[in-house]
């Protein structure tokens, strides 16, 4: 069954439709929250809570976008709502210590862990996401705005300055080095 | 220059940070390699959405319960002041139309002095 089927049937409240949808999309939502959040466990509660907005708002959903974009634009703004409801935000600690654990369970997979991801795990999410959205998921400003209810303007500002933060954190990383293998 | 192509630089001044893109691109790719998703089966997720429509028909039952309750007892005053006490209805009409005049007014030259 196509997905314009399955949206005009989960608007009736056919929950066979909605589960389809959501299986459809499950892997693809939680692997784009694990960037978003830089924590496995919290990707998935935010995935299923998601969800949950996804049922109370389908009759919002107007079709333009791919039902996966609407589904992420949903989490990312819950996420965003959610930290600011528990000012999560100003509790760098607790981030840089899900970032760390991140990379050590990417390293145990015998994966290398690329230190951009370090850098653009100090940034604040409001800067984070539309990076992603952008830089990974090809999204357009517009689309990034659209989806974060922010001007196209203000998120091509935050993108920018954040590749300028992520470019410096990165660089400061390196200067130790240089200067240990001077020595 | 993985994705490049599909998702072209929107401004040549972007080039410049390039090598930091495909850093980034890598990045994420690592963690999509890293992390094997287990996507729930069927019966979950429809169980899931049998849950949560029925806490949206309880929510919504308690919502049009409050606002009925609420409507009544708004209509009830007003008819009692207008036909046991009408002195205290038309004063209060008068304060109500007052009030939303002062609100309306004070909102509009808020947004002038905004775009001003």
């Amino acid at each position: 069954m196509e997905e314009k089927d399955l949206i005009t049937k989960a608007k009736r409240g056919d929950q066979h439709a909605f589960a389809k949808l959501f299986q459809d999309n499950y892997a693809f939502l939680v692997k784009y929250l694990i960037k978003v959040t830089m924590d496995r466990n919290l990707a998935e509660d935010i995935a299923q809570e998601a969800m949950a907005k996804c049922i109370e708002k389908i009759h919002l959903y107007d079709g333009k976008a791919k039902f996966s974009s609407w589904l992420i634009s949903i989490a990312s703004n819950y996420y965003i709502d959610q930290l600011r409801k528990n000012k999560r935000e100003k509790n760098w600690q607790q981030q840089e210590q899900a970032v760390r654990h991140l990379k050590w369970q990417v390293e145990t997979r015998n994966e290398e862990w690329n230190d951009t991801l370090t850098a653009l795990g100090k940034l604040s999410e409001d800067v984070r996401i539309p990076i992603i959205l952008k830089h990974y998921y090809g999204y357009s400003y517009d689309e990034i705005g659209e989806m974060m209810k922010v001007s196209p303007g203000t998120i091509k500002s935050r993108i920018h300055n954040g590749i300028l933060t992520v470019r410096k954190e990165l660089r400061l990383n390196e200067e130790p080095k240089k200067v240990s293998t001077r020595s | 220059m993985k994705n490049r192509k599909k998702y072209p630089l929107d401004h040549e001044a972007e080039e410049e940070f390039l090598d930091l893109f495909d850093e980034l691109e890598e990045g994420f790719e690592t963690l999509d390699k890293s992390f094997q998703i287990e996507t729930p089966n069927m019966q979950f997720f429809e169980q899931m959405v049998a849950n949560k429509q029925v806490e949206l028909r309880k929510k919504l039952i308690k919502d049009i319960s409050i606002f009925s309750i609420v409507a009544l007892l708004v209509v009830s005053i007003v008819l009692y002041t207008l036909y046991q006490l009408p002195t205290v209805f038309y004063v209060l009409q008068g304060i109500v139309t007052i009030f939303i005049i002062g609100y309306t007014s004070r909102k509009v030259s808020q947004r002038v002095s905004v775009h001003e």
